[in-house]
């Protein structure tokens, strides 16, 4: 729950649908979800389930053609296009499956953009890059570029940006998918160690084994929700 | 190589927009600057049309200061002693009339000392030219005739050669008929008729008289002499005329410069500036299709890597690419000369009137060859970049990857292209803002006399109708008073030469009273004038009175002077009521009983010279010009003006009638000719860079969609997007920007004798084109980067 006694996201009936020319495509059909602050949710599926449609309306990347979207008891499905920015930013962490480090900036710019866009001044800026650094042991490459950087080590760059700015959640979409299974695990723990220290996470994944990890794993199936279950399940 | 060509073809038929926007910028460049050489090559570089034109040279009798000079007759005679030169000849430019062949006409006129179709090594169509005894001084008049008079007034007459024509009232035997193709002295207007100096009395008079300096001078170096050679006899003739006749020639020198030189000088730094200027638009153009293939390029990675599996070298991949950007440049080239026979006829028609064989242009074999030539460099110019930029493509990393990711080379490289033409559109927009402000600055120079509503005719009386003083007098009088009867006619006057037409006449003066060293520079501007003279013109009387009628040859001789004149003369004291000896008309001292404002006689950038006016009446002349000022629109009063004068003689040809804002115009159209010009290439330069940052900006946005949609996942606002493509913008801007000013700074320092009113540096044309530039870098910015506020951050999800 969050501190106002609501859950920090309440889906009701959101619905997603795509329109090309005279076809029309439902990714999304009467989605309910909540996330309590503090969980740790995985979202599984195949693959064109619509989880990655549900990762990018829970993220404000995009909108429910249908229902309500709750962040923290605050109606957010039909912000305009600078207020769902200013939610992204500050609100919500994102880590990707690419990674999406910008090439031309450093490892210490990487994770200071999204604060630089909160328009927070440069000694918190720092304080707080360097804090996130050192939470993801990345500390010592401040100064790289991502090209310089393993992939295992990029995403631990991409996990200190999202949580740089100290979001109410993580969304994470298949964090794992563009590592070896070694690197895979270790970011794994990362964001454990990270759920460990209060935050909230949704991870978007495939994988079983990662799915685990979370404390309930939702299973969407042709855009609907079609299974919740609790660790202990998920441990079964 | 002809599989390359096909190649080449097949795709630049399945890109035609692509294909169709290279042609457009690089005709464009193409086509003017095959216009600008066309014109430098007809006016500058062609050899004169005359046998062994480049042994012929101007021999110019100069005093302190001035560029050009003119000799007097007997100083032809005395230079004709140097042995290093043959064929010495002095002519001067003039006009006659011609009666008994349909209507009077006046024709445009050259007299002559002596044999100019010989030295120029012209044959005549008919006939010969002058002998020595045509043209001494009491010698029967002859007349050598245009082809064009021949026709028009002789009807192709083939027994014209011996016959008469009745030249200035008197019987004169027409002894040649010169070819269309000779034309001297090389003008806008084609002389029709050439005359021996002595052909009217006022040309006899001058011509004997060492101080009169008004003949050009030219000569053909003799067999086996050099230049050097002939300016060094030329100069030890020069300084023993100056000890021999120091009151006339004390200040002169003579020098020797190459006859197509010195015709062609006054035009060679405005051309050869307006030759650079094209060059530099079609450096531009050349960049931005580099720009667009290095692209291009990039959508054929693929392609390209393909090629090289299976073989192809780099040499093979760089031929094929660069045969396709010959492709394309020819395509354009042959385009761009259909654009420069229009652009040609267009700059012909603008352009003043006075630049020599201008109108003789012509887009010729010579100018196809350069146009040839220059499209095959563009094309490989153009080419050569993306070329070896695709060569070195990795096919195997290519072949590999699904999608292909922008080459951080070729994007410095755009980068650096884009910049250049923002330096190079910087560079022409400082050129055309100062050539701008100059003509601004021309235009509003104050002329010293009121233009509007003004009309003016020159009229020229033959001495057979007009013998003398007193014949001339009495026309001048009929004249004005016919014109001043003219309804709608304010007021009427004449004067002997009027200021801006062209037509400026210098004569030396003493002050009484004050010791004159001979090689002091007594001249000064002088105008026989009507007593309405100054008040018809607007010219402002400073001090004392004007000219009244009472100013007669009757009554003692006066002079009016311009403040300048009693400035410099008169310092610290009135120059009312001393006492000035004019160098003619021996009439004695004349009295100063008025000052007037000072007015620009031949050109507006002129500093104020010396100038004075005697009544007509005092001091005759055998032409005037009148003027009269008009109550409405001067134009609708031209033919009444033409008809009075008809009356009053018909033997009389009216001369041409303009009006004075005509004339003033006129004194502007050299330097709007090349502000127009250059503004055009500046104008189209900074099109093409504004077009250059737009597509560089573009790619770079569609090249960075997936960044700037993570930044937009990561929670950038549109502003921040919009901020990121602009900074881009504003960093190539100011590097383009930077390295323009600085090469600004030094190229127009070459404007500088073009300038007027203006420093080749100045702070506020460099700032104003600077602003400008960013606004235009803003402006081709904008598109990208509301298309980069566009880009959807649900991108960042979607893995590479």
């Amino acid at each position: 729950m969050a501190e106002n006694g609501q859950p920090l996201i309440k889906l009701d009936g959101v619905t997603k649908v795509f329109f090309t020319d005279e076809v029309e495509t439902h990714a999304l059909s009467g989605i309910h979800l909540q996330i309590d602050k503090g969980e740790y949710v995985s979202i599984a599926g195949p693959s064109g389930c619509g989880k990655s449609t549900l990762l990018s309306i829970l993220g404000l990347l995009d909108s429910p053609t249908e229902g309500q979207y709750f962040l923290n008891g605050r109606p957010v499905a039909e912000l305009p296009a600078s207020e769902r920015a200013r939610v992204r930013n500050r609100e919500i962490g994102f880590i990707f499956q690419s990674f999406n480090l910008i090439g031309d900036l450093t490892v210490f710019e990487n994770v200071e953009l999204p604060l630089t866009y909160r328009g927070m001044k440069s000694a918190e800026r720092r304080q707080r890059v360097e804090a996130a650094l050192e939470r993801v042991g990345m500390a010592h490459r401040a100064k790289h570029l991502p090209s310089q950087l393993s992939g295992g080590q990029q995403q631990r760059v991409a996990v200190a940006r999202a949580v740089a700015g100290e979001p109410l959640i993580l969304l994470a979409d298949e964090p794992t998918g563009n590592l070896d299974s070694r690197s895979g695990e270790a970011v794994m723990d990362l964001l454990r160690e990270l759920h460990r220290g209060g935050a909230t996470i949704c991870m978007v994944t495939h994988d079983p084994r990662y799915a685990r990890h979370a404390d309930r794993s939702i299973h969407v199936f042709d855009g609907r929700v079609v299974e919740e279950q609790t660790e202990m399940a998920v441990t079964e | 190589m002809i599989t390359d060509l096909r190649q080449a073809f097949r795709l630049l038929l399945t890109a035609p927009g692509f294909t169709s926007l290279v042609v457009a910028v690089l005709a464009i460049g193409i086509g003017a600057t095959t216009v600008i050489f066309s014109i430098v090559d007809g006016v500058l570089l062609r050899p004169l049309p005359f046998g062994d034109a480049d042994r012929l040279i101007a021999i110019q009798s100069v005093t302190r200061g001035d560029d050009d000079g003119t000799a007097s007759v007997p100083d032809v005679v005395d230079l004709k002693a140097a042995r290093t030169v043959q064929d010495v000849v002095g002519y001067t430019g003039g006009s006659v009339i011609l009666t008994g062949r349909g209507e009077a006409a006046t024709l445009l006129t050259t007299f002559v000392t002596g044999d100019l179709m010989a030295t120029l090594g012209a044959p005549l169509l008919r006939g010969r030219s002058f002998a020595d005894a045509d043209v001494r001084p009491g010698a029967a008049p002859t007349a050598v005739i245009a082809e064009h008079l021949w026709r028009e007034r002789f009807g192709a007459d083939a027994a014209v050669v011996g016959g008469t024509a009745t030249i200035e009232g008197q019987a004169c035997t027409i002894i040649g008929v010169a070819p269309e193709t000779f034309d001297f002295p090389i003008q806008s207007k084609r002389v029709d008729v050439w005359l021996p100096i002595a052909t009217t009395q006022i040309g006899a008079q001058l011509a004997s008289q060492r101080g009169a300096h008004f003949v050009h001078t030219i000569a053909r170096l003799a067999p086996g002499a050099s230049a050097e050679q002939a300016a060094a006899e030329l100069g030890a003739i020069g300084e023993r005329l100056a000890r021999e006749f120091p009151k006339s020639n004390a200040a002169r020198l003579v020098r020797v410069v190459p006859l197509q030189e010195r015709i062609v000088r006054q035009h060679r730094l405005a051309l050869t500036v307006l030759l650079g200027a094209v060059g530099a638009v079609l450096l531009i153009a050349c960049a931005n299709v580099a720009n667009l293939l290095l692209t291009r390029g990039v959508g054929r990675r693929r392609e390209l890597a393909i090629r090289a599996a299976l073989g192809a070298g780099r040499g093979r991949i760089v031929r094929q690419l660069l045969v396709e950007s010959v492709v394309l440049s020819a395509i354009a080239g042959a385009v761009g000369v259909l654009l420069s026979l229009w652009g040609l006829a267009a700059v012909v028609a603008a352009s003043p009137v006075d630049i020599p064989r201008l109108h003789d242009v012509r887009i010729d074999r010579g100018v196809l060859a350069f146009a040839a030539l220059l499209s095959a460099a563009t094309g490989i110019a153009f080419g050569m970049i993306p070329a070896f930029q695709a060569s070195r493509l990795d096919a195997g990393e290519t072949l590999k990857g699904t999608t292909i990711a922008a080459d951080p080379r070729g994007v410095r490289t755009r980068q650096i292209l884009v910049a250049s033409e923002v330096a190079i559109s910087l560079l022409l927009l400082a050129g055309a803002g100062l050539l701008g402000r100059t003509l601004l600055n021309l235009q509003r120079v104050d002329v010293g006399f009121a233009a509007e509503r003004t009309l003016a005719m020159e009229i020229s009386l033959p001495d057979t109708r007009y013998p003398n003083d007193p014949a001339r007098i009495a026309f001048y009088r009929r004249t004005i008073d016919a014109l001043r009867s003219i309804p709608g006619v304010r007021s009427a006057a004449a004067g002997s030469t009027l200021p801006l037409t062209g037509n400026d006449m210098g004569i030396g003066f003493r002050v009484e009273g004050r010791p004159v060293r001979d090689e002091d520079h007594t001249n000064a501007a002088y105008h026989a004038v009507s007593p309405d003279y100054f008040s018809t013109m607007g010219i402002r009387l400073v001090r004392g009175r004007a000219f009244t009628a009472r100013d007669d040859e009757q009554a003692p001789p006066v002079l009016v002077v311009s403040e300048t004149l009693a400035r410099t003369y008169f310092p610290g004291e009135d120059a009312i009521g001393k006492r000035v000896t004019i160098g003619y008309h021996n009439s004695g001292p004349r009295e100063v009983i008025g000052v007037v404002a000072d007015v620009k006689e031949s050109e507006l950038s002129e500093k104020a010279q010396p100038e004075m006016y005697a009544p007509f009446p005092q001091t005759p002349w055998p032409f005037f010009s009148v003027v009269v000022r008009t109550e409405r629109d001067p134009a609708a009063r031209a033919a009444a003006l033409r008809a009075a004068i008809v009356r009053l003689d018909p033997e009389q040809p009216p001369g041409d009638v303009q009006t004075l804002t005509h004339y003033v115009r006129l004194a502007t159209a050299q330097p709007r000719f090349t502000a127009t010009l250059a503004s055009a290439f500046a104008a189209i330069a900074t099109l093409l860079a504004g077009l250059g940052i737009y597509g560089v900006l573009a790619y770079g946005v569609a090249q960075r969609r997936r960044e700037i949609g993570i930044r937009l996942a990561l929670g950038a606002q549109p502003g921040d997007v919009r901020r990121l493509v602009m900074t881009q913008a504003a960093a190539l801007g100011a590097a383009g920007l930077g390295a323009g000013l600085a090469g600004a700074l030094l190229l127009t320092r070459a404007l500088s004798s073009l300038l007027f009113g203006v420093t080749a540096s100045d702070p506020t044309t460099f700032g104003a084109v600077s602003l400008l530039l960013m606004a235009v870098v803003v402006a081709a910015a904008y598109l990208p980067a509301r298309r980069a506020t566009r880009v959807d951050p649900m991108i960042a999800l979607r893995a590479d």
